[in-house]
């Protein structure tokens, strides 16, 4: 009993600090583990703490943030970003649907603010040439860069974790999400260019203007553009297959590293500098602490709490996993709340109700693009926008967000439940 | 052996300085005019209190997003110079200038180029008592090192 109220009371600490965001997650995360493993001394151990952490996720996205990292000094990506503009014929209205569906594309194999930080400033270039205003499209590709996450095993961390958690595989994800995430992508397209008509004017030369970019000219290095596009395609193709081939995803994204070091020659503590160390380290150490907390029973006491509300019906624990999920990933870091909802799922899914990995992937990834604060990309987006002289407040990103939040959240249920639950 | 220099011995002494009131416009037709690449901004009493270069005014040209952008070659007749620069003759250059990095007048040549290096800037105010007394940039130092290194022949 005390241990129980000692684990929750850190456990809760943790979240709300993180959710105060005074001081770095990563700090608040780290002092978190350490109270966990100091205060429940002897009961919860370090080697208890260490098989907490999910290393199959720590090293996924390791192993794609150095590919990733090493492929972008290409400058392949804004290739492809003109080669997209250039699809639409400088069409405004067509622009605001193709560099988000791009971002989408990007997002569903890399982490959601590297795509963002990739493509925004190039669009903000493109579309400040056009004389355009750019706040309706970095919005547009904040928010796709977290619904194209959702798609993929790969896409959004959260998803790696259930994958990893739950043994779904790559194509689990693809044949289960994916199509709902199609779905959600194009209402959310149509809806994009309605919300914005307005803003969506060009003069007819300007157009012309886009015509005329030459996309080869962005290429920084067209030997490393090639050698590491046929990389990543490998990458991709192993993903699809890796549980036929009987390796895990963190196995094939360390080789794609690898490959990735070997073929471009890239010096390792300069790749190593830039990236996001301090997310990896939150992770490991919000895995500590859930750890802890399942250790002490807070988990177990939660999970039979909600089979007690729901009387164990499906649809009904389904719905509330999706709508409490997105919820809560709007307001809370997606990551933290995942850690704490896969112990509980899996509690409850030993009656094995495989809908419910499903409700919780599509909420918490989708429901990051409720509020400004819902997904890192988000914050991304405006941090870069206001760089420029164009805020973009939480009250500003709430007004398009969370009716686009809703928007996908209906069509999630409805597919949930034709799917799954009739 | 010659005696060891410091930082006062290799210095301009007539150094062109900005006032923090000065619009930014004034500060660029300044660096012109004088052929210098950088200048310090001094108060009343000549305390450095930052500083403000070619690469400053040129970077604030740019908008931010398009340092991030990758290559920027496939839009040539993308030039947001001017608007970004609309204003240059209403903005102080106290609302742009950086911090500087001073050095006071007792520093030996080794740390003088030590700090060049290592903040990649290429000329720093040198001061007494926080007053600014001159100014050390690398031309100074590179001279100073071929002189000694005699490659030259005999100099002076």
């Amino acid at each position: 009993m005390n241990d129980l109220i000692i684990g929750t009371t850190i456990f809760i600490i943790t979240l709300v600090a993180i959710l105060l965001d005074k001081m770095h997650r990563m700090i608040v995360a780290l002092v978190g583990a350490v109270a966990m493993l100091v205060f429940l001394a002897g009961r919860y151990s370090q080697k208890e703490a260490f098989a907490a952490i999910d290393f199959n996720t720590i090293f996924l996205l390791l192993g794609m943030m150095i590919l990733v990292d090493i492929l972008k000094k290409s400058g392949i990506f804004q290739y492809l970003a003109i080669k997209f503009a250039k699809l639409g014929k400088g069409e405004p209205s067509l622009l605001i649907i193709l560099l988000p569906i791009l971002t989408a594309i990007m997002a569903a194999f890399m982490d959601a603010v590297t795509a963002v930080l990739l493509i925004a400033p190039i669009t903000f270039v493109i579309v400040d040439a056009l004389g355009l205003h750019p706040v309706p499209f970095l919005l547009a590709e904040g928010m796709a860069a977290n619904i194209g996450g959702t798609a993929t095993l790969v896409g959004d961390p959260p998803n790696v974790m259930i994958g990893s958690a739950a043994g779904l595989s790559f194509m689990d994800f693809v044949t289960n999400v994916g199509p709902v995430t199609v779905i959600v992508l194009l209402a959310f397209a149509i809806s994009i260019r309605y919300l914005f008509r307005k803003e969506l004017f060009i003069l007819s030369e300007l157009k012309e203007m886009v015509l005329a970019f030459d996309e080869k000219k962005a290429i920084l290095d067209v030997k490393l553009m090639r050698k590491g596009a046929i990389v990543m395609g490998l990458v991709i193709i192993a993903f699809i297959f890796h549980d036929k081939l009987h390796l895990e995803v963190a196995t094939i994204a360390m080789g794609g590293a690898a490959l990735m070091f070997l073929v471009a020659r890239a010096n390792p503590s300069e790749v190593l500098k830039s990236l996001d160390w301090p997310t990896l380290l939150f992770f490991m150490s919000f895995f500590i602490v859930v750890g802890g907390l399942e250790k002490v029973g807070t988990i177990a006491l939660l999970a039979n709490g909600t089979v007690k509300i729901t009387k164990g019906n499906p649809t009904l624990m389904s719905m509330l996993m999706l709508w409490f999920s997105a919820f809560a990933s709007s307001m809370v870091d997606n990551i933290p709340y995942t850690a704490t909802m896969i112990p509980l799922v899996r509690t409850l899914t030993t009656t094995s109700i495989a809908p419910l990995w499903w409700a919780l992937s599509l909420g918490t990834c989708l429901g990051g693009n409720g509020t400004l604060i819902g997904a890192s990309s988000n914050i991304a987006i405006a941090g870069i926008s206001e760089k420029e002289g164009y805020p973009i407040t939480f009250k500003t990103f709430m007004k398009y967000g969370m009716p686009l939040m809703i928007q996908s959240m209906l069509i999630c249920t409805a597919y949930i439940y034709l799917r799954y639950l009739m | 052996m010659s005696p060891t220099l410091i930082a006062k011995d290799l210095m301009t002494k007539k150094v062109t300085t900005v006032s923090p009131e000065v619009s930014i416009k004034d500060a660029a037709l300044k660096l012109f005019k004088m052929g210098v690449s950088s200048l310090p901004v001094v108060d009343g009493e000549n305390h450095v209190i930052g500083i403000i270069s070619e690469g400053d005014l040129i970077k604030m040209a740019l908008p931010s997003y398009a340092l991030e952008a990758g290559r920027l070659s496939f839009l040539p007749e993308y030039e947001p110079f001017e608007r970004k620069l609309a204003n240059a003759d209403k903005v102080k250059i106290k609302e742009i200038m950086r911090e500087a990095m001073t050095i006071e007048e007792d520093e030996p040549i080794i740390e003088v180029a030590r700090l060049m290096v290592i903040k990649q800037v290429r000329s720093i105010p040198v001061v007494k008592d926080a007053k600014l007394t001159g100014m050390i940039s690398r031309c100074d130092v590179l001279k100073e090192m071929v002189r000694r290194s005699g490659i030259l022949g005999e100099t002076k």
